[in-house]
């Protein structure tokens, strides 16, 4: 393969010079061990002869009258106008084209061209002092990267998703379930043994008061099926015992008990998201209510059907659970 | 002026190489890494750009061999001159050398 690159670099040079030491040169590199180093010195000559040596040698002067040098290289010859341009474009297309076929037929030739696997290690943070945790076992993939299908975006937005899908193939078996504390941990950022609602995905705007704060994420623990069986006590944070007992949540989400858990057992259901949405907005005080006075306003007006039929029995309150049932309804009635 | 001073250095070694005796371009490859004892090693597209440059000025010519993927290269009379003219210049170098670094010590 190099033998045939090297035939191929001496055919880009002047046909002069191919002919007249072309034969002498490939008897060399065939007696040479040192193939890559004499690649490197025919891409050099290939430049040289195209920027050099194409026209007649112009000779330049290396001093002044008063013997000031004024330039000097490895060779005194002047390149003629656009030979340095020409010379480079061959040697770079040459190099390119010759790294090109070998990156496609010769392995090793990837350390040049590059290559890329995509790995969870993006999970860990840069630096840390938490205490050592056992890391999944390894699981060779038989088609790696590019056949390897994209990570989905609900498994990117839910951070503990993609921390416990290590071989990224977008479900969380048996094993990863099993794995689920060493995984966990690696989420806990800033070490202090528990899981905020951040650190499992949630990205708040800087404008939220705390109160609101504190209410999104409560919301986003407790809509998103995987953060709600981990928080098994629902107050918004996963403990270090929750992580310990994490296994055992995840198994009680296999809904279908085919020992493994894929996204449609992940993914929240839509009445979920816009009952969860509906109270977020209107349930100012936050106490699991929306009342009367909270029923004022643009947003409570556009949505005044759906709040009075959720208040079947007339209590002149809407619970976030009489919400879930009316969405519910009216999305079987549809 | 002799406008092909200073040589560079693959024609100085290629030109030194051939001052002992005629040879092929490995035979000029092998003695210049033994003359620099390696520290400088030619490949082939440098020693033949090089070459096909000294052959053009007429410092190196071309002798006639049996076998046509070897052929046999000779330092002219023209070349000799030449290697010699470098040298001077060379060896003025190096008493100039000598004589600043004995005034700094």
């Amino acid at each position: 393969m190099t033998r045939w690159c090297y035939i191929l670099l001496l055919r880009l040079h002047p046909g002069a010079f191919r002919q007249r030491f072309g034969d002498e040169m490939l008897a060399i590199f065939d007696q040479s061990a040192r193939k890559t180093a004499l690649m490197a010195d025919g891409f050099v000559s290939l430049f040289r002869q195209r920027a050099l040596r194409r026209s007649e040698v112009v000779f330049s002067s290396t001093a002044t009258a008063d013997g000031v040098p004024l330039f000097y290289s490895a060779a005194p010859e002047v390149p003629r106008a656009g030979a340095f341009f020409l010379g480079m474009l061959i040697s770079f297309l040459a190099f390119g084209l010759i790294a090109f076929t070998m990156s496609h037929r010769w392995r090793q030739m990837n350390l040049i061209v590059g290559s890329h696997h995509p790995s969870p290690s993006h999970l860990l943070g840069a630096h840390t002092d938490a205490q050592p945790v056992a890391d999944l076992p390894a699981e060779v993939k038989l088609n790696p990267y590019p056949f390897h299908p994209p990570i989905s975006a609900y498994f990117r937005l839910i951070l503990v998703l993609a921390a416990l899908d290590a071989d990224q193939d977008n479900e969380i078996s048996a094993a990863e379930m099993e794995n689920a504390p060493a995984a966990l941990w690696k989420l806990d950022k800033n070490h202090d043994g528990k899981l905020t609602a951040e650190e499992c995905g949630l990205k708040p705007d800087d404008i939220l008061d705390p109160m609101m704060l504190g209410r999104m994420r409560l919301a986003f623990m407790r809509v998103h099926p995987v953060l709600a069986a981990l928080d098994t006590n629902g107050d918004g944070e996963i403990s270090a015992s929750e992580i310990r007992n994490a296994a055992a949540a995840l198994r009680a989400l296999d809904s279908n008990d085919d020992g493994k858990l894929v996204e449609n057992e992940l993914r929240p259901e839509g009445a979920v998201l816009e009952a969860s949405s509906i109270m977020f907005t209107l349930d100012r005080n936050g106490d699991g209510r929306i009342s009367r006075d909270e029923m004022q306003g643009a947003i409570a007006a556009r949505l005044r059907g759906l709040l009075s039929r959720a208040d079947r029995t007339s209590k002149g309150y809407v619970t976030e659970g009489d919400l879930l049932s009316e969405i519910r309804l009216s999305e079987g009635n549809r | 002026m002799n406008p092909y001073l200073p040589l560079s250095p693959a024609a100085l070694h290629i030109l030194l190489a051939l001052a002992g005796e005629d040879m092929h371009g490995y035979g000029i490859m092998q003695e210049v890494a033994r003359q620099s004892e390696g520290a400088y090693k030619l490949g082939p597209g440098t020693l033949y750009d090089n070459l096909q440059r000294l052959m053009d000025q007429g410092m190196v010519l071309e002798v006639s061999s049996d076998d046509p993927r070897r052929r046999i290269y000779r330092l002219s009379a023209q070349g000799r001159k030449l290697l010699s003219a470098e040298i001077s210049r060379l060896e003025g170098v190096v008493r100039e050398a000598r004589l600043h670094l004995r005034r700094s010590s």
